[in-house]
């Protein structure tokens, strides 16, 4: 927010953010001072509370700033190998190329297409883009599908370029964004990774890839800005990250052949490699950096997308859990704390359901504390990006508070199931 | 100076500006914003209670029942009064006229400066919860009741979440509805006796204090008598003034834990005596056949350990049988055939109210007939009766009447006058037998006086027995006849008065 200009819409959710921030503290405060005692709801409220308005605190350091970048010569500008790896994507393949090779960079850049053993006509496709691009795009083919793992693995070992920015076969790269994310790399040489900031492409579309639009901004300009002040983000996802060749390789072995609970590995690569990285690098997310993504327009797939990430969110994070406690202490305490509420959360919804029905407890207390609260993340993140759908995240916060929250506990029972579903 | 320190700088001006709101807030906002359940008020819509009953201006009741609860609650325990029993309770106390009154007004009562309405009535609440005032202030508050609650006062201290706060309290008490009254402070508090880990209680046990051993008895004297001291400054620190009544922590500091020094009783006895002119117990009641203890203060009781009645969940009805039962009679009696001849009790023989006045015979088995009237506790009065002899040898009045075994009496055995005193059925005469000239088939007045143990007799008027002792200091009053055939004497007039 450095050299934003404020307008009076600004002020007004500035006002609205405040007025929120005021009622819920003091909410919270009264709360847990008043009621009667019980340990489980107090411990899991104020670790709630203290994770989620600390990221307020902690967001105001981060600072994506690019006002030394045109101090950096074009020359140091190193080579980039783009890296996507996909399965079926005909209809957005040849688009994606070409957004990539057409991005404003002074260095050098190349691409490479894996097509992961496609029933379509996605190779056909590549073959058609490779005309077009010619030496500067690689194209592979596997006959039969490999996972996307292998796919990018194939891509990295491929890559000529010292830098290697992933992107999803149905996400598309903004012009100058690769130039702002690899400026990163140029100035931090400790940096292993950075995420960019992916926006939803279809957000017109409907409601549901409304709310995703405003969950994307949250998670993004809120949660990851906080993990990125202490170098500490810990996914860089597939749809548009950028990686230094020399970390991916480092780990390239361990990640491609990672067990979980004795089965090989087979989705939530990129927080799977962003972990690895982690261990030894910083990870950080670069706001700038935008690319577009399309997000799932129908709630089937939505919930099958979520339940995915819940799996190699719980594996990856218990991964991380071993490591994390090196890192920086805000790091580290606001990681353990995010990795075991959502464990518990499905408990507290439990509860009040059954407050309802034995006691009558009406539980609209409950859901209105949840909308306000996400109100409160809402407005915080229209100051950063005035996205004029941002609280449409109050909706999606309902349907994860009243749905997909049971995801949670399917997720950790069905962890060894290892197939993608339909994607 | 860097961007991050002046982010710094800003932000820690912002979250000081913050917290100053957060905490001036706190108290004007926060119980508009949350309530836990144990806070909301119970909106009591008073019922159509129906005629409340009225009694005569003259009606004096000469003892005091205080009710004593701990929390109201909704769902049952042992320890608490259900939410609807409760307002039962209060609902019933309106309709039969029963009127709060304060234990200012108990004080005043037990030294004889004030009379009570017909029906008084103390409710108090013990420990300081929070369900005892928030289910229960708009039941008082529209039934036109007060209560008293006695408060430990730590858990104000230290605003624990399920007992008021000082600033409760404060509210309560300038409501004019509630008292707020001395519990202790740390009164309630479990603390290690011996060195092997039992546990005891804080107020009548010495602690063992790891690495120095059982505390001394001056030590413990000196920590219980500055638990006393410390509820009584809390209330006045925090209320602005001192509390006078106590009510004693645990019903007896909790006799069912045994106290690792015995002299606990008699030190907190005289604390008690020091620091309060009024400390409370609980009566034993609610126990099928067990009987119960005292269940009135009267001007007698002993107020340093004033009697309570916890309900808890006694059915409604139950308790209010036992008030009724148990609710003390002044010491008045005015009976003749236009007054009529009200509760007696027939002890031996029968009673027929006749025309010319309550004919008592004797039964065959026993050879005596007696009927008495009144209270056990009854004493310091004059007992006069009028009765005609109409067979039989023995006639006479009765006093300080225990059961049939142990009572004073006055009368005639043929023609001498005799006073007499029973005791564990042991009969012996006072003074020797008068031989009076009045006709033994006459009506005669006999009247005894009796102030503590001494008693005055006169006959037709003329005292007989100037100030003799008894062994007995209180009692019912009664007739009682005597022949070994058969007995019958005519009671024209039986009246009893205090001074």
């Amino acid at each position: 927010m450095g050299q934003k200009k404020w307008k009076t819409i600004d002020v007004a959710y500035l006002a609205v953010f405040l007025f929120l921030l005021y009622w819920i503290v003091l909410y919270k405060l009264y709360f847990l001072f008043n009621s009667p005692f019980d340990i489980f709801i107090e411990i899991y409220t104020i670790a709630t509370s203290l994770f989620l308005l600390s990221r307020f605190v902690i967001s105001v350091f981060y600072d994506d700033d690019h006002s030394a970048d045109h101090l950096i010569a074009e020359s140091e500008y190193p080579g980039v190998s783009f890296v996507i790896s996909c399965k079926n994507e005909e209809k957005s393949i040849g688009k994606t190329i070409d957004t990539c090779l057409a991005s404003n960079y002074p260095g050098e850049m190349e691409c490479i297409a894996i097509n992961d053993g496609s029933t379509d006509g996605t190779w056909k496709e590549m073959k058609r883009s490779k005309k077009t691009h010619g030496k500067a795009l690689t194209i592979v083919n596997f006959a039969k599908n490999l996972g996307k793992r292998e796919g990018m693995a194939e891509g990295v070992r491929r890559a000529r370029g010292e830098i290697v920015v992933f992107v999803d076969s149905d996400s598309f790269v903004e012009e100058s964004s690769v130039k702002t994310i690899v400026a990163h790399f140029i100035r931090e040489p400790d940096l292993g990774a950075a995420s960019g900031n992916t926006l939803v492409e279809n957000v017109d579309k409907n409601a549901l890839t409304k709310m995703q639009s405003a969950r994307y901004g949250v998670s993004y300009d809120v949660f990851k800005s906080c993990e990125s002040v202490f170098g500490t983000v810990t996914c860089c996802p597939g749809c548009f990250s950028a990686y230094r060749r020399v970390a991916i390789m480092e780990v390239l072995d361990e990640w491609l052949n990672q067990k979980f609970l004795g089965t090989k590995s087979t989705f939530g690569d990129d927080r799977s490699l962003t972990n690895h990285i982690l261990r030894k690098w910083r990870v950080t997310y670069c706001r700038e950096a935008v690319a577009t993504t399309i997000v799932p327009e129908k709630y089937s797939v939505l919930f099958k997308q979520q339940l995915r990430w819940k799996k190699s969110w719980v594996r990856e994070g218990s991964n991380a859990a071993r490591f994390f406690w090196k890192k920086n202490p805000i790091a580290a305490i606001s990681f353990y704390t995010n990795l075991i509420i959502p464990i518990f959360g499905p408990l507290i919804v439990i509860r009040v359901a059954y407050e309802t029905i034995r006691y009558g407890h009406s539980p609209v207390f409950f859901l209105i504390g949840v909308v306000a609260m996400s109100m409160l993340f809402g407005t915080y993140y229209y100051l950063i990006r005035p996205n004029k759908n941002w609280w449409y995240i109050s909706l999606f916060t309902l349907l994860y508070t009243l749905v997909l929250i049971w995801q949670m506990p399917y997720a950790l029972f069905k962890l060894k199931d290892t197939r993608w579903g339909t994607r | 100076m860097n961007k991050s320190a002046k982010k710094a700088i800003g932000l820690i001006i912002f979250l000081a500006i913050f917290a100053w709101g957060i905490r001036d807030g706190y108290s004007r906002f926060g119980s508009i914003l949350y309530q836990p359940k144990s806070m909301v008020f119970y909106d009591y819509k008073p019922v159509e209670i129906g005629e409340i009953r009225h009694f005569d201006q003259n009606d004096k009741a000469i003892g005091i029942p205080i009710l004593m609860y701990h929390g109201v609650v909704n769902h049952q325990d042992s320890e608490n009064t259900l939410l609807d029993n409760f307002v039962k309770t209060m609902e019933r106390l309106k309709k039969e006229g029963y009127q709060s009154v304060s234990i200012d007004e108990l004080v005043q009562f037990h030294q004889g400066k004030i009379d009570l309405p017909a029906r008084p009535i103390i409710i108090t609440f013990d420990d300081g919860r929070k369900d005892s005032y928030y289910p229960v202030d708009k039941v008082l508050e529209k039934l036109g009741f007060k209560a008293t609650i006695f408060v430990a006062t730590n858990r104000a201290n230290r605003n624990d979440p399920f007992y008021l706060t000082w600033g409760e309290l404060k509210k309560m008490h300038e409501s004019g509805r509630w008292n707020i009254q001395a519990h202790g402070r740390d009164s309630h508090n479990t603390i290690q006796i011996s060195e092997t880990g039992e546990m005891g209680k804080f107020m009548n046990s010495r602690e063992y204090i790891k690495g120095k051993g059982l505390e001394t008895v001056e030590e413990f004297e000196k920590r219980v008598e500055g638990d006393y001291q410390n509820g009584i400054a809390d209330i006045e620190t925090h209320l602005g003034y001192r509390p006078e009544y106590f009510s004693i922590p645990l019903n007896d500091y909790d006799a069912k834990d045994v106290p690792n020094y015995q002299g606990s009783y008699a030190f907190n006895e005289s604390m008690v005596r020091k620091y309060f002119k009024v400390a409370f117990i609980e009566t034993v009641v609610g126990y099928v056949n067990q009987g119960h203890g005292p269940v009135y203060n009267l001007t007698t009781t002993d107020m340093s350990r004033a009697v309570r009645i916890e309900p808890r969940n006694m059915p409604v009805d139950t308790l209010f049988k036992l008030l009724d039962e148990e609710r003390p009679v002044a010491t008045r009696l005015n009976l003749s055939n236009v007054e009529g001849w009200g509760q007696y009790k027939e002890i031996f023989g029968t009673a027929v109210n006749d025309e010319k006045g309550l004919v008592i015979m004797s039964d065959k088995e026993s050879n005596l007939g007696m009927i008495t009237w009144g209270k056990e506790y009854w004493s310091d009065y004059t007992l006069t009766g009028e009765m005609q002899k109409n067979k039989g040898r023995s006639a006479g009045i009765v006093a300080y009447q225990l059961d049939h075994n142990n009572y004073v009496t006055m009368g005639m055995t043929d023609n001498s006058l005799f006073l007499r005193e029973v005791v564990g059925g042991k009969s012996r005469d006072l003074r020797p037998a008068v031989l009076v000239e009045a006709n033994k088939f006459t009506s005669n007045k006999y009247r005894l006086s009796l102030v503590g143990n001494t008693v005055d007799g006169y006959f037709n008027g003329k005292l007989v027995f100037r100030k003799v002792k008894v062994q007995s200091t209180q009692g019912k009053v009664g007739i009682r006849i005597w022949d070994p055939i058969e007995a019958k004497t005519t009671v024209k007039s039986l009246n009893v008065a205090t001074e």
